[in-house]
């Protein structure tokens, strides 16, 4: 009987341990396209609206590049203000047509994970460029700054490097201050750094520090 | 077997749960979009292109549609997965210009989890339009390096 208790109690633990771990992996996300503004100005180079392209896009996105120069298409990522992995991106397109141009406005964002719609973007885009009145679009969440054993979310710095830091974000990447980026999990006290190869680690029980296999960080907070 | 074995038998089989799990969780996701080819067509309606577009969109993705009628912009989505998301999408938009038509292709991933990048994405749909010729090179705009 005690033995079959202490495999059920295995077991057990087992199952929770699975179960962390599914709830802890990042939910099913979807990508949302829009598309459909457009506007016809019958006179106005191409120039200018690549001019206007390139300030509404830095608005509200970030990495703002021409894909060919003169080329009048432009992309960039974003959200604004934050490292890592992108996930929302936007592309103005400028195509001249008599003495004017045509300018098309094409969005997308991932969702969940994006703070606003691809709507929401591209409509703040299209207005930024027309002069309109735009909406205030949603911020990121901020990062938590405070220290936990349950996350590993926040600002590290090497122990032995100072200047080099890890951002670590609420979907399990980071990115170190060389823009070199990763993926970290945690399990009780066992890190899982994936960062120039897999590394395991330990956390501290005030979830300060993270050590193990040569390699110290600790957290901002 | 003894009660040892037993032991370590289950320990393995939690440890081996424990590895596949982590194995199998998902990485960060990244949106990935990219500006496809672009071309001018002479001498043909934009009703033409639109007619192309959807079908390019069809057989690549599924569900094409017009946003807005007569707009000439065409949207379509990926499969959707077992929770109903889709992690790829394109857009084609065409416009007039004098007596033919200007057709660009815009498309976006969710990676991962969708198998195929962007730039995939748009040469398969420049493919599937009929008579569209590259006038120019996709490229990837997305974040940094990622190390997995």
């Amino acid at each position: 009987m005690a033995l079959a208790f202490g495999r059920r109690r295995r077991l057990c633990a087992g199952a929770f341990v699975l179960t962390a771990l599914l709830c802890v992996s990042a939910a099913p996300a979807a990508v949302e396209m829009s598309t459909g503004i457009r506007y016809v100005i019958p006179s106005g180079s191409a120039d200018d609206c690549s001019a206007k392209a390139k300030t509404a896009l830095t608005a509200y996105l970030q990495n703002v590049t021409e894909q060919s120069t003169g080329g009048g298409e432009w992309v960039a990522t974003g959200p604004l203000g934050v490292t890592g992995p992108s996930t929302a991106a936007a592309v103005v397109r400028c195509n001249a047509v008599g003495k004017g141009y045509v300018v098309t406005f094409t969005c997308v964002v991932q969702i969940p994970g994006n703070p606003y719609p691809a709507d929401a973007l591209c409509l703040d885009i299209a207005h930024n460029f027309s002069g309109k009145p735009v909406k205030p679009l949603p911020s990121p969440t901020p990062i938590p700054t405070g220290c936990t054993t349950a996350s590993l979310v926040g600002t590290w710095t090497a122990d032995d490097k100072p200047g080099l830091t890890l951002q670590m974000d609420v979907n399990g990447g980071l990115t170190d201050s060389d823009g070199v980026s990763g993926n970290w999990g945690l399990y009780g006290n066992t890190v899982t750094l994936t960062y120039y190869g897999t590394h395991t680690m330990t956390i501290t029980s005030d979830g300060k520090r993270i050590h193990g296999g040569g390699y110290a960080f600790t957290r901002k907070c | 077997m003894n009660r040892s074995s037993r032991h370590r038998l289950v320990s393995f089989a939690v440890a081996f749960a424990v590895s596949a799990a982590l194995l199998t969780a998902a990485a960060p996701a990244e949106i990935e979009m990219v500006i496809g080819a672009r071309t001018t067509v002479p001498n043909e309606p934009v009703s033409a292109c639109s007619a192309k577009a959807k079908t390019a969109l069809n057989a690549v993705l599924q569900n094409a549609f017009e946003a807005g009628d007569g707009t000439g912009q065409w949207l379509a989505y990926g499969p959707l997965d077992s929770s109903g998301h889709s992690s790829a999408t394109a857009a084609i938009h065409c416009y007039p210009v004098d007596t033919g038509y200007y057709v660009t292709f815009t498309c976006a991933v969710e990676v991962p989890p969708n198998p195929d990048t962007a730039t995939n994405l748009c040469a398969k749909l420049a493919a599937a339009f009929p008579a569209q010729k590259t006038a120019s090179i996709t490229t990837p705009v997305r974040g940094g390096v990622r190390w997995r």
